[in-house]
């Protein structure tokens, strides 16, 4: 089978199959299409800035060490997200519980505006600590909803529950997360 | 039933905050008398952009390339499959033309495998590493009764995954 030269043309399916094929471009574009969206999802769940390359590469080997099992119902990009969430649940094991790592200078804005990006990296740095801070379900189905725009069923599929209790997840986790807000 | 106006904006702000769907003017009145729903959609927009100054400083074109590199030198797993039913019946075919016939060629005179044994060789090249297992096992007599095949753990589905973990956890 050819490899055409327009593999952004194809689809995520399309690649995997062409990777399965021996075609290693497809792996490439595979990549470089999901890569960003792996590390927002890494970094909103709690991965240090200085540990999301190391996770989103590891989760792109894993995926393709495992493509096979990738059954094609739920989108490729979900799929991949919730091996990321594996090994991002691994390496709160590894922090031995503790699943925020203390926010490092380089994470923290400029302070020529001490007011407005301090502030808002404060910001951030609550939230990103309320979202890791969930039980794994729920912190996966808010950000495959809230980032990804993955509506229930598709959510479903990925996390292999139903659409159903992937709403209760998304409403608990709401619920929890405004209430650190507060 | 009424629906309450919140959960129906609830539902919706995940489909506005990507840009999917818009709120209409009753709902944008909705948001700015009710401050449960405010404070719902101000946490859904900090947290739709949230990463996004982290993902913009990667370069997707060199992170494809070191997976790339890595997938290069990456011995590629194949999936661990039960064996069925047809795969003991080999094994068992196998092992009774052995006992039958003898294994392979005689030992003692150095003459190669009989021509009954011959015709099997070229099918076996089409089994699985763990089903090749269970025939080879068979042909050889020093070989315990049965061989354990252990698939990779990365192989396991979830569901088998966390039956192992349990059965290890008790």
């Amino acid at each position: 089978m050819g490899f055409p030269l327009e593999s952004g043309s194809l689809s995520d399916a399309e690649l995997a199959a062409a990777y399965r094929a021996g075609h290693e471009r497809a792996a490439t574009e595979l990549v470089t299409r999901h890569t960003r969206a792996v590390v927002r999802f890494l970094y909103s769940a709690g991965a240090g800035e200085d540990e999301v390359d190391d996770l989103t590469q590891e989760a792109f080997i894993k995926a393709f060490g495992k493509l096979d099992s990738w059954r094609g119902d739920a989108a490729f990009r979900s799929w991949l997200l919730t091996i990321a969430g594996n090994l991002l649940k691994d390496q709160f094991r590894k922090r031995k519980g503790r699943r925020m790592v203390a926010l490092d200078e380089r994470e923290l804005p400029d302070r020529a505006d001490p007011h407005g990006e301090l502030a808002a990296g404060e910001a951030e740095q609550q939230l990103r600590e309320g979202i890791a801070l969930l039980p794994r379900l729920q912190r996966e189905v808010f950000l495959l909803r809230v980032q990804q725009g993955a509506d229930y069923a598709e959510i479903a599929r990925a996390l292999d529950t139903t659409p159903g209790a992937a709403r209760v997840h998304y409403h608990h986790a709401v619920k929890r997360l405004k209430e650190r807000l507060r | 039933m009424m629906v309450k106006p919140c959960n129906v904006l609830s539902d919706r702000m995940p489909d506005v905050v990507s840009g999917g769907a818009h709120w209409t003017p009753e709902e944008e009145d909705h948001l700015s008398s009710c401050e449960e729903c405010a404070l719902e959609w101000q946490l859904v927009q900090r947290a739709g952009v949230l990463g996004d100054r982290v993902a913009a400083a990667v370069d997707p074109d060199a992170m494809a390339a070191k997976v790339v590199e890595r997938l290069r030198h990456k011995p590629r797993v194949l999936p661990f499959r039960r064996p069925g039913w047809w795969a003991a019946g080999l094994a068992a075919a196998a092992a009774a033309i052995v006992l039958l016939l003898g294994p392979f060629g005689d030992r003692e005179t150095g003459a190669g495998p009989s021509a009954e044994i011959v015709w099997l060789v070229p099918e076996l090249d089409s089994l699985e590493t763990t089903e090749l297992l269970l025939v080879l096992n068979s042909f050889d007599p020093a070989a315990p009764a049965s061989v354990m095949v252990v698939p990779f753990i990365d192989d396991l589905e979830r569901q088998e995954l966390e039956q192992v973990l349990q059965a290890w956890e008790g």
